[in-house]
């Protein structure tokens, strides 16, 4: 985009801001409410095993085995200028701006810049995280997030640990911070069988339910594999999962684990 | 005026005709009836235009027609032969398919009989079909600029279409006097007449009377053959519909569906207009007196639009539901709902419903449309009213209280209801015109050293081959005019009983035309890329492109890959979007200018489609945009198939830029995934009303997965009941050839 959108509003101390992102997807309807535009920040601390876009791991861009490359350096006013483009689907839908990863919070000025320009445009805003932040440093975000859709992977810290790599100290206090504000939330649950869900983790995620006052739902997210074919291209080795891609009934099941808990459950 | 040949018993109608409905393919292998035609026809060659064409009906009708059917509710089946006189069934006028039959002859598939009345069918009408006489009359600078007929079958800048299409009645009149009342307004103003208009529209008339007895009596003994007890009462009903319009006004909704369908078959018009308001108060009157149930009506509706798909024009065949200016919206919107639902439960590729809407039309019938829509059969197309008006008042530049009576043609190509003709008599294949023009680069290297000489022998080229489109058509409407001036039509239309004059002899108020553009984005994105990589970026030479082009790429992968990275209109990106924007304005504009001097009220561009986009693509080379010679072009103001990336809100946001004011109508072929219309009906009625309220003005929505298409296309046994939107018609999508199979395959599915 070589010229400047008007229907932008300039946001001078965020826009020159630069960070590497991996994709910018319009018209995306999984990222929270109505149509949204999603941005893709490229790095994450955590290294989950079952992760399904390992070229977002690493920070910096990278060229695939294919010639495919992952990632550039865009400013915010290059992000805002494409985001506000659909500023006319957003406000029939109720959609906005969504930051995901990778972990979107790890390139903190630029998230932060992200945040603060939408803002200045009147764009409703989502944050896809895993929570995984220094707690000071989350709570200076959470004015300018309307809903975060905040990751549950495990309750169990051991457990947490040996599925991502990182404590789930600061994760679980953020989350908990979350739930006392009354901040606009839903929680996105990978749910892999046989590794990180089982009777436990839907206990787990019961018991955290009705601690969070500004919850509007749970969304469980399937195992899949159709990421696998990129870590080959990254030069990754494929983690090995006991696992498998769940079927209807299974999903089903997990759906009435969490019957009766007061907020929206979706599956897929 | 009577004919003295009287009509044939109908049951030796369907083994005199024996000639398969218009669209099939094999040909037929006997010719009695077509050769009785064509003696008949040298018997009245001589008499005036009207009168001759009152005798041609009156040999053709009710002989071409055929008896009802079980579960029929209306009379009213057509199999047209391989000579007639219409607008446009067999061909223009008088016609008969000398290409067809030369071809067969060559092949070898008929019998000697056969052969030799073939012959004689092609002696005769080599130089007489209508036609031919059209070729004839273009000035010789038209012809030098439009060569050949062969558009499907030829390379080609652009081509002739011999037809009259665009046109369509309002039935009021119909309704209102009835055939008794029709011949009396005739009669009565007649004295003010030619003698040869008025016997003309009275013998018409006959035609229309001696048809319906001709079905009273062919259904009456269909009735008292009919083995299904509904047939046999459904039968006798509609034998004493047909009695009674013989003397009276219609009285009922069955009465007025026989009426305005049979009115339709005669006249060769193959779109119905604003049904719903001409019979919605039919339907509310007989379900307020309890003459019909609601079950009742529908059962009528789905009947009818069965009999419309198996007269298949299935890039005809409109009826158009809702929309500003009707006259009972209240009764009209009863109409609308059960018509959408009568589709709903057909589910056939026709008739193309369509609905009109606009901000404070009753609701039901938008949610009714996405609702049936949802389900899969493409139908109703939609279009925005509140955009709509404003663009025919632009483009046809006419009043508000006269734009309200816009509708749309086969292919959506806008007209003012019996006032205004504005058939495509015209091709373009901007993709070959472009080709063209970087020939010259070929030839004399160094032709265009700046992108704006390039683009100006390109808009040349363009308003020189429009310009000769609008003469042609005009040349077609006079030649036409002379030789079969459209009785029904006539009959009908605004203005042409008042003054005295046929359809296109100066009755109709607006002589309009349109041409029909196609490979707009193709063309615009392959004049982004040459302006990116041969002006911009000095990457190659315009001369080492066009060698690849004319190479179609071999040995040049490296340059290809380079094309088709270049920008692409379809994701809002500002450069390709530019030049997708300067493409339209100038075909739109140089059309526009090319109507007076043409003496023409109006001529304007249709982007519209139907396979064309396959078809011309077939015979043109390699395109700057990256495509291979012979695969498809972009459909309509759609981005090239698979080459937006970016989102469906981005590609809408590319065809908004597009101004919809400059022309008579563009499709948007839109393919959403199931789940959008389930799952996601919230987000998918967001994003169309964000487009609707931008100024969108039409969308043609197909909902289908691509796990579908893919096994319909392994396994086309099982997936009959799959119909997708082609361009400007609906088809079963097994039914498709393969490489527009493909073609559909590629657009891109908004999920």
């Amino acid at each position: 985009m070589k010229t400047a959108n008007p229907q932008r509003v300039p946001c001078p101390e965020a826009d020159n801001v630069s960070g590497v992102v991996f994709d910018v997807q319009r018209a995306a309807l999984r990222d929270g409410p109505g149509i949204r535009t999603t941005v893709f920040l490229k790095g994450c601390p955590l290294r989950c095993r079952w992760c399904h876009n390992p070229e977002s791991q690493r920070f910096e861009p990278q060229t695939g085995k294919g010639g495919k490359r992952y990632g550039r350096t865009m400013t915010v006013g290059e992000i805002m200028d494409v985001a506000a483009r659909d500023r006319a689907y957003y406000e029939a839908s109720g959609g906005g701006i969504t930051l995901s990863g990778g972990e979107p919070t790890a390139q903190y000025g630029f998230c932060r810049a992200l945040l603060a320009a939408a803002r200045a445009n009147g764009l409703h805003t989502c944050l896809d995280t895993s929570g995984h932040l220094e707690p000071d440093k989350f709570r200076a975000l959470a004015p300018l997030v309307d809903c975060f859709l905040f990751d549950f992977k495990a309750a169990d810290d051991t457990a947490h640990r040996s599925l991502t790599g990182v404590s789930n100290k600061w994760i679980l206090e953020n989350l908990a911070w979350l739930g006392e504000t009354g901040a606009g939330l839903r929680l996105r649950c990978p749910v892999v069988p046989g590794v990180n869900a089982g009777d436990a983790y839907f206990e787990a995620l019961k018991a955290w339910i009705p601690r969070l006052k500004g919850l509007r739902g749970v969304d469980l997210l399937p195992y899949h594999a159709i990421g696998n074919a990129k870590y080959a291209d990254v030069d990754m080795p494929l983690p090995q999962l006991d696992t498998h891609v769940p079927d209807d009934a299974e999903k089903q099941r997990w759906k009435e684990a969490l019957a009766n808990v007061g907020v929206e459950v979706t599956v897929g | 005026m009577k004919t003295d040949a009287a009509p044939l018993p109908p049951s030796t109608l369907p083994d005199l005709l024996n000639n398969g409905a218009f669209f099939e393919r094999e040909f037929p292998l006997r010719f009695d009836y077509e050769l009785a035609f064509t003696r008949r026809y040298a018997e009245v060659e001589r008499l005036e235009p009207c009168a001759r064409e009152a005798a041609m009906l009156a040999f053709q009708f009710p002989r071409i027609f055929q008896g009802v059917r079980p579960g029929d509710r209306l009379a009213g089946r057509i199999c047209y032969p391989k000579t007639a006189v219409g607008p446009q069934a067999v061909g223009v006028g008088y016609s008969c398919p000398i290409r067809e039959l030369n071809r067969d002859l060559a092949q070898g598939r008929f019998s000697e009989t056969t052969a030799q009345k073939a012959r004689s069918l092609v002696d005769f009408w080599q130089s007489r079909r209508t036609q031919a006489k059209v070729r004839a009359a273009f000035a010789p600078e038209v012809s030098a600029l439009l060569p050949s007929d062969e558009w499907a079958w030829e390379s080609g800048e652009s081509f002739p279409l011999y037809r009259i299409a665009g046109l369509q009645f309002s039935h009021d009149r119909l309704l209102e006097l009835g055939l008794p009342g029709l011949r009396a307004w005739v009669r009565a103003q007649a004295p003010a007449h030619a003698g040869d208009f008025s016997n003309g529209l009275l013998g018409a008339l006959d035609v229309l009377d001696e048809t319906l007895r001709f079905y009273a009596r062919e259904t009456l003994e269909a009735s008292s053959l009919a083995s299904d007890a509904a047939d046999r009462a459904a039968f006798g009903r509609i034998a004493a519909d047909l009695t009674a319009l013989r003397a009276q006004a219609p009285r009922s909704l069955s009465q007025a569906c026989q009426l305005v369908w049979l009115y339709g078959l005669l006249s060769g018009i193959w779109n119905y207009g604003r049904l719903d308001d001409e019979l919605g108060p039919f339907l509310q009157a007989d379900l307020k007196n309890g003459v019909l149930t609601e079950a009742g009506a529908l059962e009528l509706l789905q009947s009818w639009f069965r009999l419309m798909a198996a007269y298949d024009n299935r890039f005809d065949n409109r009826v158009m539901l809702g929309g500003r200016g009707r006259k009972h919206p209240e009764a009209a919107d009863q109409f609308a709902l059960l018509a959408m639902e009568a589709v709903r439960r057909n589910r056939l590729n026709q008739p193309q419903l369509s609905l009109r809407f606009y901000a404070g039309q009753n609701p039901a019938l938008y949610a009714k449309a996405l609702d049936v829509l949802g389900q899969g059969v493409t139908f109703p197309i939609l279009y925005n009213d509140d955009v709509v008006v404003r663009d025919v008042m632009r483009a046809h530049n006419v009043d508000e209280e006269t734009a309200l009576d816009w509708l749309p043609y086969g292919c959506g190509e806008t007209m003012l209801r019996n006032r205004s003709v504005a058939t495509p008599n015209a091709i373009i294949n901007l993709p070959e015109v472009l080709n063209r023009v970087l020939d010259a680069e070929a030839r004399a290297p160094g032709a265009y050293p700046a992108f704006e000489s390039l683009f100006a022998a390109y808009a040349s080229r363009v308003e020189a081959l429009l310009r000769a489109g609008a003469r042609s058509q005009r040349t077609q409407y006079d030649t036409v005019a002379r030789e079969a001036p459209l009785l029904f039509a006539s009959l009908l239309y605004d203005d042409c009983v008042a003054r005295g004059k046929t359809l296109l002899a100066g009755g109709a108020r607006y002589l309009s035309g349109t041409n029909e553009t196609y490979g707009n984005i193709t063309a615009s994105d392959a004049l982004a890329a040459l302006n990116k990589l041969v002006y911009q970026e000095n990457k190659y030479t315009l001369a080492e492109v066009v060698r690849a082009l004319r190479a179609d790429f071999a040995g040049c992968e490296g340059l290809r890959a380079d094309l088709l990275a270049a920008p692409k209109y379809g994701n809002d990106d500002p450069e390709a979007d530019t030049v997708a924007v300067r493409v339209h304005d100038q075909v739109c504009r140089a059309a526009a200018r090319a109507a007076s001097p043409a003496g023409l009220d109006h001529y304007l561009v249709v982007i519209i489609n139907n396979w064309a986009n396959t078809l011309l693509g077939r015979f043109t080379g390699a395109t700057a945009d990256g495509r291979r010679r012979g695969e498809s072009f972009s459909n309509a103001n759609n981005p090239t198939s698979g080459m937006d990336r970016c989102g469906v809100t981005a590609f809408l946001n590319s065809l908004l830029k597009l101004d919809t004011s400059l022309h008579a109508g563009s499709v948007q072929n839109m393919k959403f995934s199931r789940t959008m219309f389930t799952r996601d009906r919230s987000r998918l009625e967001a994003l169309l009303s964000a487009y609707w309220t931008r100024g969108g003005s039409q969308a043609m929505i197909t909902v289908v997965s691509r796990d579908d298409l893919e096994a319909a296309m392994r396994e086309p046994e099982k997936w009959g009941h799959l119909l997708v939107r082609v361009g400007g018609f609906s088809m079963r999508f097994v039914d498709l050839d393969r490489d527009v199979q493909l073609d559909i395959l590629k657009r891109t599915l908004n999920e």
